[in-house]
C-alpha cells in the first residue's frame, strides 16, 4: 500500500479520535459584530501608524542607497566613499544582536601586511535574496522587500527613462516592468508588479524579455502572511536545468575595505560578508558569474563592464563573501586565502583618514504593513525539484 | 437567539450546547451538518484541539451573515477555517517552541496514525494544510489553491514536499 493510498485512512483515524460533542448555540450575529467593530478603530490605529513608520523608514533606505550594497560585483571607487551614518534607531529585533554577536568574518591576521582600513555593517532585514542559473549560465537575482510605492510603470518617473529603455509585458500571469540600468546598460532590472511586495530580477548580458524569464516567472509563486520561519513570500520551484544558487532573508552584513601591496602598489580592496547566507545572496552584477574551482569549492568570477579591469570573486569560505578590486581573480582569491576567521568584536581597524568606520544601520521592515500582506518568512525560498 | 428556531432542541437550562437541526438548505441544518467536520479540521490545522471548537465557532460566526448569499458555503467555511488557524498559528509562533501540543494527544490510534499526527505538527502550515485538505477532505489541487490563496502549481510542490516529509518520517 502506497504512504497516499494509506492516509486517508490514517487521517480518518485521527479525526475520529478527536471527539466532538453537540454543536453549541452560536452568538448572536449583532454580538459578533459588535465586538468586531469595537476593535476596529485600534486596528486602523496601528494600520496608520505602520504605514506612517515604514514609508518613513523605507524612504531612508532608499536615500542610503540600499541597492548598490547588496551588488557588489560593481566597480569600487579607488577612493573610499563615506558611508552615510544611522540616522534611523535600530528597530529591536533580537536576531541582530544574536547574528552579530555569533559572527566570525573573514580579516587580516595580525602582522599581515594587508590592513583592514574601514568596516561597516549594514542590516538588511528589511528584505530578502536569492539567484538562479539559466541553463545557458545566465544568473538571475530576485529581491524583494516590503512594497512602499506604486509599481514603477504608474510612477512619475516611469516616463523619464527613455522609451528604448523601457517595456512592460504579461509573463506567466504577472505584469512586468523592464529597464535597461542606467548606469550599466547591461543590467536589465524587471519589477513584477505585486499588492504587498516589491519583486525585482535583474540579470545582465540579457535581453529585456526572454525564454529564460518566462521559465522562471512560470516557476515563481507569491504567497502573503506567511509563517516567520518556515515559509517564504516568494518561492520558485527551480525548473528542470536550472541551477538553485539558493536564497533567504536577508541579515547582517559586513563591508570591509582592506589595502594590499601587489607588487609594491596599493590596491583598495573592498570586501562584503554575510555569515551563514546562501552564495545566491552575494552573486550577480553587471556581467554573468563564471564558476571556477578554488580548491574543493566552486567559487564566481564577475567581471565589471562599466569600470573594465575591476573583477568581483564570490564564494564561501567560513563566510559568504564577494571580493572587488583592480586586481585578477586569481589575485583576489590569493587574499582571501590569507585571511583568517575572526569575531566581529575582535576586528582590527586601522583607520584610513579618508575612509569611515562609521556603523551604517540600515532600517529594519521585517513584513509589509499594508493589509492583508503580513510577514515575509524567510523571504526567498528556491526549491530543488 | 436569533436565527434559532422550533427546531432547535436544548439539551438542558445549564448546557450551552444544543441540538440543531433546522430546515433543509437552513444556515442552522448547515451549521448542524458541518460542526463536527469544521472542528476536527481546526484541530488538524491548529494543533490544538482546546482551541479547535472556538475556531469552527468562529468561523460559523463569520459565515452565519453570508450563508444565504453563498453559492458554495461549505468552500467559504474551510477558507475561513484555513485562516483562521493561519492567524492563530501566526500569533503563537513566538512561543512556539516553548508551547507542548494542548489538550488530549491522540489516545486510541494506532502508532501508524500517532506517527502521522507528530508528524503532521512537524510540517509548515501550508504543506500540513495540503495534506489534511487532499487526504482527509479529498479536495483537489484547485480547491485547495483557493482554500490556501495560492497557485495550483504551489500546491503541487507543497504537496510533493510534505510527502518526502511524512514518507521519511514514517518510514
Amino acid at each position: 500500500m502506497t504512504l497516499e493510498d494509506e492516509l486517508p485512512r490514517l487521517l480518518d483515524e485521527l479525526a475520529n479520535d478527536h471527539a466532538v460533542g453537540a454543536p453549541p448555540l452560536l452568538p448572536h450575529p449583532d454580538i459578533a459584530r459588535a465586538t468586531t467593530h469595537r476593535r476596529a478603530p485600534a486596528r486602523r490605529a496601528l494600520l496608520v501608524v505602520a504605514v506612517v513608520v515604514a514609508t518613513t523608514v523605507v524612504g531612508l533606505m532608499f536615500l542610503t542607497d540600499w541597492r548598490n550594497a547588496d551588488a557588489p560585483s560593481g566597480p569600487t571607487p579607488s577612493t573610499p566613499t563615506n558611508t552615510a551614518p544611522a540616522t534611523m534607531p535600530l528597530l529591536d529585533d533580537p536576531d541582530v544582536a544574536v547574528v552579530r554577536a555569533r559572527a566570525v568574518l573573514l580579516a587580516p591576521a595580525a602582522g599581515s601586511d594587508i590592513e583592514l582600513v574601514a568596516v561597516d555593517e549594514r542590516n538588511r532585514y528589511n528584505g530578502a535574496s536569492g539567484a538562479l542559473v539559466a541553463p545557458d549560465g545566465t544568473v538571475f537575482k530576485i529581491v524583494i522587500t516590503p512594497l512602499v510605492d506604486e509599481w514603477l510603470p504608474e510612477r512619475p518617473e516611469w516616463t523619464s527613462i527613455p522609451a528604448d529603455q523601457r517595456d512592460i509585458a504579461t509573463i506567466a500571469g504577472y505584469e512586468v516592468a523592464a529597464v535597461v540600468d542606467a548606469s550599466s546598460p547591461t543590467q536589465i532590472y524587471r519589477y513584477v508588479r505585486d499588492r504587498c511586495w516589491s519583486i525585482e530580477i535583474p540579470s545582465a548580458g540579457e535581453e529585456m524579455w526572454s525564454e529564460d524569464l518566462n521559465t522562471l516567472l512560470d516557476a515563481l509563486t507569491v504567497d502573503y502572511d506567511v509563517g516567520p520561519v518556515d515559509e517564504a513570500a516568494i518561492t520558485v520551484d527551480v525548473p528542470v536545468g536550472w541551477q538553485s544558487l539558493g536564497g533567504g532573508r536577508m541579515l547582517l552584513s559586513w563591508n570591509m575595505q582592506l589595502v594590499v601591496n601587489v607588487d609594491g602598489l596599493p590596491h583598495t580592496v573592498q570586501l562584503s560578508q554575510v555569515p551563514n547566507a546562501a552564495i545566491g545572496y552575494v552573486v550577480g552584477g553587471e556581467s554573468n558569474p563564471r564558476p571556477f574551482r578554488h580548491g574543493n569549492a566552486q567559487w564566481w568570477e564577475i567581471d565589471s563592464v562599466t569600470t573594465p579591469g575591476y573583477t568581483t570573486v564570490a564564494g564561501t569560505a567560513r563566510t559568504t563573501f564577494s571580493i572587488t578590486s583592480d586586481l585578477s581573480a586569481d589575485q583576489l582569491a590569493t587574499i582571501v586565502d590569507t585571511l583568517v576567521p575572526t569575531p566581529v568584536g575582535q576586528l582590527v581597524v586601522t583607520p584610513d583618514p579618508s575612509a569611515t568606520t562609521e556603523i551604517a544601520l540600515e532600517s529594519v521592515l521585517p513584513s509589509s504593513s499594508l493589509s492583508g500582506c503580513g510577514n515575509m518568512g524567510m523571504g526567498v525560498d528556491l526549491v530543488d525539484p | 437567539l436569533s436565527g434559532v428556531d422550533d427546531d432547535v432542541t436544548y439539551r438542558g437550562p445549564d448546557l450551552p450546547v444544543c441540538t440543531v437541526v433546522g430546515s433543509p438548505g437552513s444556515f442552522e441544518a448547515f451549521y448542524a451538518d458541518h460542526y463536527a467536520e469544521t472542528v476536527r479540521l481546526a484541530g488538524f490545522l491548529s494543533g490544538s484541539r482546546v482551541v479547535a471548537e472556538d475556531l469552527a465557532q468562529d468561523a460559523f460566526v463569520r459565515l452565519e451573515d453570508k450563508f444565504a448569499r453563498l453559492d458554495n458555503p461549505a468552500g467559504y467555511l474551510r477558507t475561513t477555517v484555513v485562516n483562521l488557524c493561519r492567524n492563530r498559528r501566526r500569533a503563537s509562533d513566538r512561543e512556539a517552541s516553548r508551547l507542548v501540543r494542548h489538550g488530549a494527544s491522540p489516545s486510541t490510534v494506532s502508532d501508524r496514525a500517532a506517527e502521522l499526527d507528530a508528524t503532521l505538527w512537524r510540517l509548515p502550515f501550508r504543506e500540513r494544510a495540503v495534506v489534511v485538505l487532499r487526504y482527509w477532505l479529498g479536495l483537489s489541487e484547485a480547491e485547495i489553491a483557493q482554500h490556501l490563496g495560492c497557485r495550483p502549481g504551489t500546491v503541487k510542490s507543497r504537496h510533493a514536499r510534505a510527502l518526502v516529509k511524512i514518507r521519511k518520517e514514517l518510514s
